[in-house]
């Protein structure tokens, strides 16, 4: 198990316009994102680096709510505490269902108290991994959806999940034993096609990598070209270092 | 375009898009850092945080050390 200071996922998120002249789609929306609460249910009284916790989160949220109309909500992972608690990640998912997201990618944190934790609540909450397998009931499982669809304003967002492989590099065997990440350019290329299909007008990716890896792929964007033409202008048009805090 | 929150739960990011054609034709990312003082608790939230911290009472009476 990875331990804190060691390795903190920056957790990013990735968005990519379609190229769909046709559809001459015209609108606008807001995204509101969050990632890696670590488990702050309550807020702390740290005076070096201030953590509202859940309870003002959604306190925020109902704000962001009320200025913007009807915001995407997203989360993109990490939600569970780093170490082993059942009953806080009760409470957590409780809440999280509260504040109503639109999509939640699961991380890596989420199976620190092991597989049947995380995948006992999937039911809960609208969580998305496109690229994870689960060994469960002697067969590897898709246990989480893969994307999801929603619209605001007339458009139509697409929403896809994933994970990178080393996000589960200092878990104990028990856990990664249990734990498959497929190819993530490979999943995430089938759910833009999916997506494209089903008629999204744009789609965000909820990118449980980790800063570098997601910089490094964005990096790569002109690679992505060939293969993922539905996102090729906005992977070139960007050089400079992603938006965060 | 890459956007993140970071962590703790210290930030929660606000992207505005305007879209044409499935193009980003304007952005606008900012962010809000709710912490101890502010904003208000939320109620539903702050009764789910007084049920946890009633269980986890309950449990560590059981608890008995030498």
């Amino acid at each position: 198990m990875r331990t804190r200071g060691v390795f903190i996922p920056a957790v990013l998120l990735i968005v990519c316009g379609l190229l769909l002249p046709a559809r001459a789609k015209e609108g606008s929306f807001t995204l509101v994102y969050t990632n890696s609460l670590n488990g702050y249910l309550d807020y702390c009284l740290c005076k070096e680096d201030p953590k509202g916790g859940l309870v003002k989160r959604a306190t925020e949220l109902r704000a962001l709510r009320a200025a913007y109309g009807s915001p995407v909500l997203v989360e993109t992972g990490d939600f569970f505490a780093y170490q082993c608690d059942p009953l806080l990640a009760e409470y957590l998912v409780k809440a999280y269902a509260l504040m109503a997201y639109d999509a939640i990618a699961v991380g890596d944190q989420e199976f620190s108290g092991g597989i049947e934790l995380i995948t006992g609540h999937r039911w809960g909450l609208p969580l998305l991994s496109n690229n994870l397998l689960v060994y469960d009931m002697f067969a590897w499982q898709a246990m989480f959806r893969r994307a999801t669809m929603v619209e605001r304003g007339g458009i139509r967002i697409g929403i896809i999940g994933s994970i990178s492989a080393d996000a589960f590099k200092y878990y104990p065997a028990k856990i990664t034993d249990r734990v498959r990440v497929l190819d993530q350019l490979a999943e995430i290329k089938k759910d833009v096609d999916s997506l494209k299909a089903a008629g999204a007008d744009f789609i965000i990716l909820l990118s449980h990598s980790g800063h570098d890896h997601d910089w490094r792929s964005s990096a790569r964007c002109p690679t992505w070209d060939s293969s993922w033409a539905g996102i090729r202008r906005r992977c070139s048009a960007r050089r400079s270092p992603p938006a965060g805090p | 375009m890459i956007v993140q929150a970071g962590a703790n739960g210290a930030h929660i990011g606000i992207l505005e898009l305007s879209v044409r054609d499935g193009k980003i034709v304007t952005a606008r990312n900012s962010f809000r850092r709710p912490d101890d003082t502010q904003p208000e608790d939320d109620p539903e939230v702050r009764a789910l945080i007084n049920e946890y911290s009633g269980k986890v009472a309950k449990e560590s009476s059981k608890l008995k050390f030498k």
